[in-house]
């Protein structure tokens, strides 16, 4: 099923707390396959109530699909049978790697070139092959650069172009990383391929300094990420999009008000198209 | 492999070193202290908050400075397999057994291997649902519950705390047991109840009362005294939900 709408990111911490959650308050949720593969216990049987109740989407975070470390093949074949046992259509990773010599559990920023984007593509197109799906990678923040001087956005368009896969456009880590490798990140969104976005995420992130912002999903969306979002619809049309919070966590009635606003902006952003 | 991506592989090796440990590794060039150091801090935090949420009375036996050179270590000479969270305690598990810090107490293995254990009867995946068994007769065939799980060790690990650290080893069982709520509870048992156990675990035909002579036989006890006390805590175990017919 294709995700539409509003989405909220699912916790295993929120599990209890988001329980008489309804499809009034979001329309979808997303969960990291990695927590919940082989988990039965009571942590399996809540989940299995919200995947009754809710479209999914699946946010990967071991694929390592920019890796110099091979794949995991039988990763990969484990995701997609989750992915098929709870009828879950939309699989996205992140354009990055978190393992070198084994897992580390968090992303590193790729070495951008040429080269690296055609082996990263080819490595997109096995995960494809296995999963029979789309593979959908996320823009991710980032707090160095590595490689020859290609940017990021022109290595995305590599991928993207050379895979055949779709993007998850997370627009606070355009606002990150715009601010930490000084780049326009207006222009950035105006310059992707509308057809190849497929869902946006959206997030809070902490101002390390003026010049070095970190996503920590740990914060609400700040107005000039809210922007981002505005203008990814006035780009890219109305695209389903997900509200990611893993730390500080607030109360749900501020999470689904940042829901709220979601749903809002899309309203807004239809009205304009239709009148366009 | 061509010379590019040679340069990108070597690139992915210096980082993730540094990313590991900054003082074995060299900075990356041309890359701002502080840039990395955001790296450095998201990642270690991010393994150690792995790591204490799921071996919270192993973390409370040392002060900081222990507890961080005991994860730091775990980062840097570790190769972790899994692309699974929760699985980063078995990484941790496997590390710890091998691990050559001198501060580490001798049951710190066992220890992190029980609360682990805890962990693991939370999430482990079986189609077993505990049910109570009010009625057993020496005659019934029963085994163990899938959502049972018998453990062993040499010192008393679920007593131990930042109050109570054992000087010296005690051979301690433990059954571990998912409840029908799903919540997870243990009790301690004696060895010729672990025996008992680990005999109806195995057991695909045999009846409660040839189990029992069995071990009557084996361990040279009166048969009276067996079949009297192994049937009363057949029937605790019953009680418990532990216990399905085979």
């Amino acid at each position: 099923m294709a995700l539409k709408g509003s989405g909220l990111g699912l916790r295993r911490g929120m599990l209890d707390d988001l329980s008489a959650l309804t499809s009034k308050d979001v329309d979808f949720l997303e969960v990291a396959p990695e927590n919940w593969i082989g988990v039965g216990g009571r942590y399996g049987k809540a989940f299995r109530a919200f995947t009754e109740r809710f479209p999914f989407a699946c946010h990967g975070l071991s694929l390592s699909i920019g890796s110099s470390d091979d794949l995991d093949i039988a990763f990969v074949k484990s995701v997609k049978q989750f992915l098929d046992t709870h009828g879950i259509e939309t699989y996205s990773e992140h354009l990055s790697y978190c393992s070198h010599n084994g897992h580390m559990y968090d992303l590193m920023p790729i070495p951008f070139s040429l080269d690296a984007a055609r082996y990263v593509a080819d490595r997109v197109k096995q995960v494809q092959d296995i999963i029979h799906r789309p593979l959908i990678l996320e823009n991710v923040s980032t707090y160095a650069m590595l490689g020859d001087g290609m940017s990021e956005l022109e290595f995305m368009k590599e991928v993207i172009q050379r895979s055949g896969c779709k993007m998850l456009l997370d627009v606070n880590n355009v606002y990150v990383n715009a601010t930490n490798h000084k780049f326009n990140p207006d222009e950035y969104i105006q310059s992707l391929p509308s057809n190849s976005i497929e869902y946006l995420h959206i997030a809070g992130h902490f101002d390390e300094a003026e010049d070095l912002l970190v996503d920590t999903h740990g914060a609400d969306v700040k107005p000039q990420v809210w922007a981002l979002l505005k203008l990814a619809y006035e780009c890219h049309g109305v695209l389903p999009t997900l509200l990611e919070r893993d730390f500080n966590l607030p109360t749900v009635t501020e999470l689904l008000s940042e829901v709220n606003l979601i749903k809002q902006y899309q309203q807004e952003a239809s009205h304009e198209r239709q009148l366009a | 492999m061509n010379a590019n991506l040679r340069k990108f592989k070597q690139d992915q090796q210096g980082f993730s070193d540094h990313i590991r440990s900054a003082e074995q590794s060299e900075a990356i060039s041309g890359i701002e202290d502080r840039r990395l150091n955001i790296y450095r801090e998201l990642f270690f935090n991010n393994v150690e908050g792995f790591v204490s949420s799921t071996f919270p009375v192993l973390h409370e036996l040392f002060n900081d400075e222990q507890w961080d050179q005991l994860v730091r270590d775990f980062f840097v000479t570790h190769k972790c397999e899994t692309p699974y969270f929760l699985e980063i305690s078995e990484e941790f598990l496997q590390y710890l057994e091998h691990s050559k810090l001198d501060f580490l107490p001798a049951f710190s293995y066992q220890l992190a291997h029980w609360e682990w254990m805890e962990l693991f009867a939370d999430v482990a995946e079986t189609n077993d649902v505990s049910e109570e068994r009010s009625e057993i007769h020496l005659s019934d065939q029963l085994t163990t519950n899938d959502c049972t799980w018998n453990v062993g060790y040499d010192f008393s690990v679920q007593k131990i705390s930042a109050d109570f650290v054992p000087e010296e080893p005690e051979t301690t069982f433990l059954i571990v047991h998912r409840d029908a709520d799903l919540s997870v509870g243990f009790i301690e048992i004696n060895p010729l109840s672990m025996l008992l156990f680990e005999q109806l675990k195995g057991n695909e035909t045999q009846s409660v009362e040839t189990l029992l002579s069995s071990i009557a036989k084996q361990q040279g006890i009166e048969l009276d005294v067996i079949m009297n006390g192994g049937l009363e805590i057949i029937r605790q175990w019953g009680q418990l939900g532990l216990l399905k017919a085979c």
